[in-house]
């Protein structure tokens, strides 16, 4: 009964939370001052996001033996330089200074080399044959910024085609998505089997993973476990 | 050049260079995707679960089950050996061809844990049969700190 409670709290601070955020956008979008910070707040969020992917891939990245399975441009460079400890730490640490310069308006190239650097560090992270997509949205959101930074020299119009740029990107590729999903499965694409067989192979990730498994992430009282 | 004008060539642009990569990498050059991964919904897949059977007999170990509860051994927790459960499983159910090189890349994973155990690993196939989802899990590769045995494979898999 207790969690139940808390649950229930934390959904509704939580709702507040997003109808607070909502309410500031659509005021500070109300001016063309207002517009440029809420811009500015985006790319403090997508690049302190881009930051963090560097430095969480170059720490893996020495686990990993050889580029076995090479996507995105580790199909035409060699990147297992990147593999050694030294290396994916001095590329993210290079990353991170970019990003910086960039966020400071040092220099309107220096995101587009970051997303270059940021790439290779993704390719030899993902060259194990499974690539992640957890990245793919602030990837995209990044490369809008960088183009609106590198074409367009006032801070009015970087915003303006930036927040274009990203929304219209982030639209297209879960068009994309959707519609890979209605070609693999048809018009019975929302039945329910397809939801059994993902939950099933969550299980087994989970338990890969952890070796056990706790349905909804131990916030129900009952916990299923197997081991 | 007029703003509008830039605007739209620039997204003209990305968007060409968008759609060609895509088409010629198999859907995906980061920061490019279509989410390729949801046309495999509902079709079945295949993972792999790694069991700790130090000290138990090789020939009990060759056993296909249906249920993962019945697992020999103890499960190995991916994560407190720093590996990623996704490298894993991709890593062997892509990989047809086990030579030196491919061999010494899947120890490579476990190198923290060989010195003092003997591992499992289980491929677990997931698909469907009269709307309910079974699974079968079949023992592949068993690796101890001084050999690496291939139990045989399944042709179905």
């Amino acid at each position: 009964m207790k969690s139940g409670i808390a649950v229930n709290t934390l959904r509704l601070d939580f709702k507040e939370f997003l109808s607070g955020i909502t309410r500031l956008s659509s005021e500070l979008t109300r001016s063309v001052q207002g517009r440029i910070l809420h811009f500015r707040l985006i790319e403090l969020l997508v690049t302190s996001q881009i930051i963090y992917f560097s430095w969480e891939w170059g720490i893996y990245l020495p686990k990993i033996s050889s580029i076995a399975y090479p996507v995105g441009l580790a199909n035409y460079v060699d990147v297992s330089l990147l593999l050694s400890f030294h290396n994916s730490w001095i590329n993210a640490g290079l990353i991170t200074i970019l990003v910086l310069m960039g966020f400071l308006r040092y220099s309107k190239y220096s995101y587009t080399v970051a997303l270059l650097f940021v790439h290779l560090q993704y390719v030899a992270r993902f060259s194990v044959g499974k690539v992640g997509h957890g990245s793919v949205l602030p990837g995209l959101m990044f490369l809008s910024i960088a183009l609106a930074t590198i074409f367009f020299s006032s801070e009015k119009d970087r915003a303006e085609v930036g927040m274009f740029l990203m929304l219209f990107f982030a639209g297209l590729a879960y068009d994309a998505a959707a519609f890979c999903k209605l070609f693999a499965s048809g018009l019975s694409w929302v039945q329910g089997d397809h939801l059994w067989m993902w939950m099933q192979e969550n299980i087994v990730d989970q338990l890969s993973a952890n070796g056990t498994v706790h349905l909804n992430y131990g916030i129900a009282t009952k916990k299923w476990t197997v081991s | 050049m007029h703003p509008q004008k830039k605007k739209i060539y620039l997204l003209v642009g990305v968007l060409a260079v968008y759609i060609l990569l895509v088409s010629t990498h198999q859907g995906e050059f980061w920061p490019f995707s279509i989410f390729p991964m949801y046309s495999q919904a509902g079709h079945s897949w295949t993972k792999t679960l790694v069991r700790d059977v130090s000290g138990l007999n090789v020939d009990s170990l060759r056993d296909e089950y249906d249920q993962i509860a019945k697992l020999p051994g103890k499960p190995v927790a991916l994560k407190t050996v720093g590996i990623n459960k996704n490298d894993l499983s991709n890593f062997i159910s892509k990989t047809t061809s086990w030579h030196k090189q491919e061999i010494t890349e899947l120890r490579s994973f476990f190198d923290r844990i060989l010195t003092n155990k003997t591992i499992l690993i289980y491929k677990v196939h997931g698909y469907l049969k009269d709307q309910n989802v079974k699974v079968s899990c079949l023992p592949f590769v068993l690796l101890k700190s001084d050999s690496t045995i291939f139990i045989k494979e399944k042709e179905s898999m």
